[in-house]
């Protein structure tokens, strides 16, 4: 087996199980960080525990999924088994690996370093910009869940199907909880967001189902076949 | 350092910075005056009363204050 | 409502008409023509000294002050303006006409009589500050007909410019009527595009208000005095007047007198003469208003002997705000009359900070409470405390002075009429709360309660 640039690690199942776990801690954890930001903004927060609490919490939790999303990139690079480059890191859809999941994974990275920058700079661009590019979360979140669907390889595994399942729901609970609370009636646009909310989680659950968790679905992902046939094609 | 809140509750003793509010962009989260207690406190609708400058040995707080504040509502200006 | 062109002194009453000296009798606008036979001609602006021009010394020393309620010296603004301005940084004077405050007439007056006057000083502002432009900021509702202020302004600069004598272009705009878009940071907010609602300040408007320039923004009076101190100088202001505050006032009139209208008078004269000059009571009075709607009750035997100045004043706890004295007659109530002034002026909040959004509207439900539903009593003795904690609550908390203004009326109310508010609040209310039907006394607006929210209407 060719030994990478830095030639990190020997054992591809190492990397790999790294890659996986890494993956999951990472949905729970954006998770964790979504709905605590959507809860926040909600008024919740400060019933249970005060508002600076939920907030510091908010943001160190972020910053620490940012050097774990790190760490979960630089194994997916440094590892050869499955070729993945750095340009595959931040330019999304180039890859030869599954290219529109990976990608979609790449899309959220992109969304998501720019919300972090902007969150470090906060004082300097001010609070409307930053607040715009903030709202980048809810469609890096989404982006992230069908990514850990699509290229991940434990897909199948009940308890990580119960976890996914449990972070979609919780992101769902929060944001009905946001609707609910935004200030003014609940008119029409809220009520139709507020409904639309079950159906979209419907939806998931039929697409995963004929999707990653049917048959074929490594090769329909877009897995390349292995140049040299060491260890199983996952 | 002796630091006395008199009955309407203005500090007195070495002073320190003062925590200034924009009324325009403060929506009443609250963060401040869980963080500085001392300093800040509530009315009736949420929104910030600041009973005086920061005692020097709060700032930090202060700071911490500021940096929380999730709109940005806050400045931290130097001893008039 | 008449002109009178009258002024008192604190002792003597010895007339002498500054701003409004030489008005034509029929009540016709002073022409340039009559303006330069009252007036004679502005002088060329003098050599500098000690790096500036020597009128802002002169006004200094005249001690001019602001007549829009402010009372911050001009001379110190001027020079505000000219460090924040440069080579390419050039400021742009505005003059403020807009007088949102219901019951006063001075600025309409000045500039509707005697607008020559006001854009004289315009001239001489501008030119000390070496401003690009200068901006007429007048509100809707006080523009009208042939006899209105825009018209005048708009036909005294067509005259100027007829005789050469624009040096800075001069343009009218025309501002939503809402009471606090008259304020610097707000109408510097409109000039600049967007909507007349004060401003988080700093930075002030002195530095940067309209697009960005350095704005002074001065009320029309103010200016009209700048106008006669560039000509006669420091020492002839302070022939009338007070020492501490020298030169005359514009002060609007109002209420249960004969001849309601604009007095000018000096500086330090007692509201009793005031009262006299237009032609003294039609009833007995129950309550005096001065200085505004947001400026403060007195009871009327305390009222007479306060001179208007700021330190008079100060002495009774209030402020000398834009010269107005109201006399409200017996057979009104002062607690019903409050709760109509905060609800409106609730309703004229531009709804930006929590605690004037807030207190407000507190305050003017609390008022209504302790003025009783018309011809019922109503028992609410913790209300007073109540009030006066709201008022303490919503005073400088807020982007502009409007809350700070209806904290002062509800202060004044409970300090000099503390009596009225214990028999309100122990449902013994005055003879007059229980007539019915009340009919409001102080002139308001038509009530708009939703104009806040509605973005056209502060454009």
């Amino acid at each position: 087996m060719r030994s990478g640039l830095v030639g990190v690690q020997t054992d591809p199942q190492l990397a790999w199980f790294v890659l996986r776990a890494s993956g999951l801690v990472l949905l729970v954890v954006y998770t964790i960080s979504t709905a605590l930001g959507i809860a926040s903004r909600a008024g919740q927060a400060g019933r249970w525990v005060p508002r600076f609490v939920s907030n510091d919490l908010h943001r160190r939790i972020s910053l620490f999924s940012m050097a774990l999303l790190f760490a979960h990139v630089a194994t997916a690079v440094l590892d050869n088994y499955v070729v993945i480059t750095w340009t595959d890191a931040v330019v999304p859809f180039v890859g030869t690996y599954r290219p529109r999941w990976l990608g979609l994974g790449t899309l959220a990275l992109d969304i998501l370093l720019a919300v972090v920058i902007t969150s470090l700079l906060r004082h300097r661009i001010g609070h409307r910009t930053w607040l715009v590019i903030h709202y980048g979360v809810y469609a890096a979140w989404p982006l992230m869940v069908l990514h850990a669907l699509g290229t991940g390889t434990d897909a199948r595994r009940p308890s990580v199907l119960i976890v996914t399942l449990g972070c979609v729901v919780a992101v769902l609970l929060a944001v009905v909880a946001r609707l609910l609370d935004a200030p003014g009636r609940l008119g029409a646009a809220r009520l139709a967001a507020m409904v639309s909310l079950p159906l979209l989680l419907i939806g998931l659950v039929l697409w995963t189902r004929q999707g990653p968790l049917a048959a074929g679905w490594s090769h329909r992902a877009g897995t390349p076949l292995p140049s040299s046939s060491t260890g199983s094609a996952k | 350092m002796a630091l006395n809140a008199d009955a309407k509750g203005q500090w007195s003793g070495p002073a320190g910075p003062q925590l200034v509010v924009d009324w325009i962009k403060c929506e009443a989260h609250g963060l401040c005056a869980e963080l500085l207690p001392e300093v800040v406190s509530l009315d009736d609708w949420g929104y910030p009363i600041i009973r005086g400058p920061v005692p020097p040995h709060l700032e930090f707080l202060a700071n911490r204050a500021k940096a929380a504040c999730p709109v940005l509502a806050l400045r931290l200006t130097r001893t008039r | 409502m008449t002109v009178t062109a009258t002024s008192a002194g604190p002792a003597t009453g010895t007339f002498t008409a500054r701003l409004l000296a030489g008005l034509p009798a029929d009540g016709r606008v002073l022409d340039i023509g009559g303006h330069l036979r009252v007036h004679g001609l502005l002088p060329e602006p003098r050599a500098h000294r000690r790096g500036e021009p020597s009128v802002i010394a002169e006004l200094e020393a005249a001690g001019l002050t602001g007549r829009g309620g402010g009372g911050y010296p001009l001379a110190a603004k001027i020079r505000a303006v000219r460090s924040a301005s440069g080579l390419t940084r050039r400021p742009v004077l505005v003059v403020n006409g807009a007088e949102s405050e219901p019951a006063s007439r001075k600025d309409s007056v000045l500039l509707a009589k005697a607008p020559h006057l006001v854009l004289d000083g315009a001239q001489v502002v501008a030119d000390a500050v070496r401003a690009r432009e200068i901006i007429v900021w007048l509100h809707r509702g006080h523009g009208g007909g042939p006899s209105g202020s825009r018209t005048a302004v708009e036909r005294a600069v067509a005259e100027r410019d007829d005789r050469g004598m624009v040096r800075q272009p001069v343009r009218v705009v025309v501002g939503p009527a809402r009471y606090v878009a008259g304020e610097a940071s707000a109408l510097a907010r409109h000039l600049s595009g967007g909507e007349a609602r004060p401003q988080t300040t700093p930075p002030r408007v002195s530095e940067r208000g309209v697009s960005g320039r350095p704005t002074l923004v001065s009320n029309a009076e103010t200016l009209a005095h700048a106008a006669l101190i560039a000509r006669h100088g420091a020492d002839w202001f302070h022939q009338v007047g007070t020492p501490e505050e020298p030169g005359t006032l514009l002060i609007t009139v109002f209420g249960a007198v004969r001849s309601p209208g604009v007095l000018e008078a000096a500086a330090g004269t007692t509201l009793g003469a005031l009262v006299h000059a237009v032609g003294a009571l039609t009833a007995p009075p129950a309550a005096v208003l001065v200085g505004g709607y947001a400026g403060g009750w007195l009871r009327p035997t305390e009222a007479w002997p306060v001179p208007y100045s700021r330190a008079g004043l100060r002495s009774v706890g209030l402020a000398p705000g834009v010269g107005l004295v109201g006399v409200l007659p017996a057979d009104r109530c002062v607690v019903v009359e409050t709760a109509r002034l905060v609800g409106w002026l609730a309703g004229e909040s531009a709804g930006q900070c929590g605690p004037c959004l807030n207190g407000l509207p507190a305050l003017s439900a609390g008022l209504r409470q302790l003025a009783g539903e018309v011809g019922r009593a109503v028992r609410a003795t913790e209300l007073p405390a109540r009030l006066a904690r709201w008022a303490g609550m919503v005073d400088g908390r807020g982007a502009c002075h409007h809350p700070d203004g209806v904290a002062a009326l509800v202060r004044s109310l409970l300090t000099h009429f503390a009596d009225d508010v214990a028999a309100h609040a122990d449902g013994r209310p005055c003879e007059a709360a229980r007539t019915v039907p009340y009919l409001g006394y102080l002139p308001l607006p038509a009530p708009d309660s939703v104009a806040r929210l509605d973005g056209a209407l502060w454009r």
